[in-house]
C-alpha cells in the first residue's frame, strides 16, 4: 500500500514537471515553387531551354515524402509523412505545419517520390484526403505510383509546331531518391517560410548528365525497365530531378 | 463449513449476475432492426427507416482492388432506380426513359447509332456507355456535369424535354411508384425531383463490368492467347501506348478519366478548332478540341466509336491511331509521332491490339438480367 501511495505521489510530480516543461512552438508555411529563369512556372506557356529549343509543359504533379528539418544535436522534427504537388493546383502547392518548436535547424531532409512502404500501398487503401487517392491519376498497375509525372510538347526543329514530345512518367522503388540539403532555418514564434524550389532548366541541362530532349529516345520515358533506353532516360530523370531542388 | 457457504453464495452471486447481464444483451439483441421495422408504408414522421443496405456483388476485377467506392446504396434506392430508368414516364411525353438510348446489351450504349437521338432528333454525340461510372467524374463527352446525379438531370432535359414538377405530377399519380418511395427514402415518402434523381443514380453504380476475360486472367482464372498477350504488351508498352490514357489504373477503368485532344481533327491555330468540347464548358481556348477519355472495356458492344461515332470497326480506330494523327496545337502530349501521323504499327500488330481489347468484352455484364427492362 505505501509503495503504491508513492508511486501515486511520482507519477503527479512527473505529471506536473511534463506540464511545465511545455516548448514553444510555431507555424511553418511550406512552399512548393517550380522556376524557369527566376520565373514561376506558367503551365501551357512556351519556355525556351538553353538549346534553343522551345517546349510547352502541360501537366506537372510530383510526390515528395518523409519531409524533416534537423536540429543541431541531430534530432528529427518530421513535417508530413507525404505531399503531391501539382500545378494545375494551387492548393497543393502550399502546406502549413503546426507546433513546429522554437529553435534552430541546420538541416531539412525530404524523398523524391514515395517510399516503398507508400509505394505498396494501393489507392483504395488510403483515405480519400490521402495524395494517392484514387483520382490523383499518379497510378499504374505494373507500375505502382507515378514519382513525377510531366507532360508536354516541344518543337525541337523550328518548325513552330509543339510536335514532339517531352513526356517523363518516373516511378519504381529504385528510382526513390532521399535529399538532405544544409539550410540553417531559425524557427520564431508566429509564421515562418520555407521553399522549396524547383528549376525546371536544371532538370534538363545540369552540365553532368543533361537530357537531350530533341533525340526521341530521351524526350519520353514511363519507367519501363523492359525496354533498356526508356529506363535510362527515367533514372537519368529522377537523377537531374532530385537535383534540381534548392531551399530558400 | 462456514467458508463453504461464503463460496457457493459468491459463486451463485456471479452466475445471477452473469444471467442478468445475458438477459439485458438478449434484450439489446431484440431491439427492432430499424431497416425492417418500423412499417414504411405508415405516416409515422418520426421514423427512421433507412432501407435495407446494399453491398455490389460484382467480383472484383483483379486480386489487388477489392473495395468499391463508398456510396449510399439501398435495395430499394436500387429497385425504384431500375423502375424511373426503364420508365419513359420521366420524359416530357413519356415516350423515351434512359434505357431507350443506353441499352444493356449494348454496355449501356445504344446499338450501334452514330449519334445520340433526343425528341428533336439527332444530336451531334456518340452515346456514352454507363459502364462503371461509379469510378467517373466529370461526366459526358465535354465533362459538363460533376454527378451521376446532375447527368442523368442533365441528359433527361437535353434529350427528353423533362419537366421535374410535370414528371413528379405524372409519377404521383401511378399507384405503384408511391410505396417504392416511401421503401426507397423512408416517409413521407414524398416524389422529389431529388429522390428521382438519386434512385436513377444508385442504380447507375450498380453498372460494374469488371469479368472480362482479361479480368478473369488477372484473377487466374483465364489465360490470355499468344495474340492477345502480344496485343498486351503493344498496349501498355510504348509499342502502341494506349495506357497513358486507357490507363489499367485504380479499378482498372481503362480511362484515366482526363479530358484529352487525341488528334482526331486538324487545326492550325486553337480558334480553328470546330468541335470545342470542354473548352465550351470551362471558356479556355486551350480546352478547345478536348473530350473525355472514355474506357476501352466492352468495345465489341460499344460501336461506333469516338464522340461523334465517326468510326465504325475497331479496325478503324487502330489504323486511325497506327497511321493518322492529325495536328493541333493543344493535341494530347501522348500522340506519340504525330508529324509522321502516328506509331505505323505492322498489320500483324494492329490484329494482335485488337485481338487484346476484345479480351476486355464482358459477357456476363452485357446479359445481367439485374439492369433489364422490369416492366417486360
Amino acid at each position: 500500500m505505501k509503495n503504491l501511495l508513492s508511486l501515486a505521489v511520482m507519477l503527479t510530480i512527473f505529471g506536473i514537471s511534463a506540464c511545465s516543461k511545455k516548448e514553444k512552438t510555431a507555424d511553418l508555411t511550406l512552399n512548393f515553387t517550380a522556376k524557369f529563369n527566376n520565373q514561376n512556372l506558367v503551365l501551357k506557356s512556351e519556355y525556351i531551354d538553353s538549346a534553343s529549343y522551345k517546349y510547352k509543359i502541360e501537366k506537372f504533379k510530383y510526390f515528395l515524402s518523409n519531409i524533416a528539418l534537423v536540429k543541431d544535436d541531430n534530432t528529427e522534427v518530421k513535417l508530413t509523412d507525404l505531399v503531391c504537388v501539382d500545378y494545375e493546383t494551387p492548393s497543393t502547392q502550399t502546406l502549413v505545419i503546426k507546433n513546429i518548436p522554437v529553435t534552430h535547424f541546420k538541416k531539412v531532409k525530404f524523398g523524391v517520390g514515395l517510399t516503398a512502404a507508400q509505394n505498396n500501398m494501393l489507392p483504395d487503401d488510403v483515405a480519400d484526403s490521402d495524395p494517392r487517392h484514387l483520382y490523383s491519376s499518379m497510378y499504374w498497375g505494373w507500375l505502382k505510383y507515378i514519382f513525377v509525372r510531366m507532360e508536354g510538347r516541344s518543337d525541337v526543329d523550328g518548325s513552330d509546331k509543339f510536335d514532339n514530345l517531352l513526356i517523363y512518367d518516373v516511378g519504381s522503388d529504385e528510382l526513390y531518391k532521399t535529399v538532405e540539403v544544409l539550410k540553417s532555418l531559425n524557427i520564431a514564434e508566429g509564421n515562418n517560410t520555407l521553399t522549396f524550389r524547383l528549376d525546371i532548366d536544371k532538370i534538363f541541362r545540369n552540365g553532368i548528365s543533361d537530357i537531350d530532349i530533341s533525340n526521341y529516345e530521351e524526350s519520353y520515358t514511363h519507367s519501363d525497365k523492359t525496354n533498356s533506353k526508356n529506363y535510362d532516360t527515367a533514372i537519368k530523370f529522377a537523377e537531374n530531378f532530385s537535383k534540381a531542388f534548392t531551399i530558400e | 463449513m462456514k467458508l463453504k457457504i461464503e463460496k457457493l453464495l459468491s459463486s451463485l452471486v456471479k452466475v445471477s449476475l452473469a444471467t442478468v447481464l445475458l438477459f439485458l444483451l438478449g434484450i439489446a439483441g431484440c431491439k427492432p432492426d430499424k431497416n425492417i421495422e418500423p412499417d414504411p408504408n405508415s405516416n409515422d414522421p418520426d421514423s427512421l427507416y433507412v432501407g435495407t443496405p446494399y453491398s455490389l456483388q460484382r467480383p472484383s476485377p483483379s486480386n489487388r482492388f477489392r473495395r468499391f467506392p463508398d456510396s449510399t446504396f439501398t435495395v430499394e434506392g436500387i429497385r425504384l432506380g431500375r423502375m424511373l430508368f426503364w420508365d419513359p414516364i420521366v420524359s416530357a411525353d413519356s415516350t423515351l426513359s434512359c434505357g431507350s438510348c443506353h441499352k444493356p446489351e449494348f454496355a449501356f450504349s445504344d446499338e450501334g447509332k452514330q449519334f445520340s437521338m433526343n425528341l428533336s432528333g439527332p444530336t451531334k454525340r456518340n452515346t456514352p456507355s454507363l459502364q462503371n461510372s461509379i469510378w467517373m467524374r466529370q461526366l459526358f463527352w465535354d465533362g459538363r456535369q460533376p454527378s451521376l446525379e446532375a447527368a442523368s438531370h442533365d441528359a433527361l432535359l437535353d434529350e427528353q424535354h423533362f419537366n421535374a414538377a410535370q414528371a413528379v405530377s405524372k409519377i404521383e399519380k401511378r399507384t405503384d411508384y408511391v410505396p417504392l418511395f416511401k421503401k426507397a427514402f423512408g416517409r413521407p415518402g414524398t416524389i422529389t425531383e431529388d429522390k428521382i434523381f438519386r434512385a436513377i443514380g444508385m442504380f447507375m453504380r450498380t453498372m460494374i463490368s469488371t469479368n472480362s476475360n482479361y479480368d478473369k486472367s488477372l484473377r487466374g482464372l483465364y489465360t490470355l492467347s499468344d495474340a492477345e498477350q502480344r496485343g498486351l504488351a503493344i498496349f501498355s508498352t510504348e509499342k502502341g501506348d494506349c495506357f497513358h490514357c486507357h490507363t489499367d489504373g485504380p479499378y482498372l477503368t481503362f480511362t484515366n478519366n482526363e479530358f484529352l485532344n487525341n488528334a482526331l481533327d486538324s487545326a492550325a491555330t486553337l480558334a480553328d478548332v470546330k468541335d470545342i468540347g470542354l473548352g465550351k464548358v470551362t471558356g479556355s481556348t486551350d480546352d478547345y478540341g478536348k473530350f473525355k477519355v472514355p474506357s476501352v472495356r466492352n468495345l465489341s458492344y460499344t460501336y461506333p466509336y469516338m464522340r461523334d461515332g465517326r468510326f465504325e470497326t475497331l479496325e478503324q480506330v487502330v489504323n486511325f491511331y497506327s497511321d493518322s494523327l492529325r495536328y493541333s496545337p493543344n493535341i494530347s502530349p501522348n500522340m506519340k509521332k504525330i508529324n509522321q501521323g502516328g506509331l505505323h504499327l505492322t498489320a500483324q500488330e494492329k490484329s494482335d491490339l485488337i485481338a487484346f481489347l476484345k479480351t476486355l468484352d464482358d459477357a456476363s455484364f452485357v446479359s445481367d438480367t439485374a439492369f433489364s427492362n422490369p416492366f417486360k
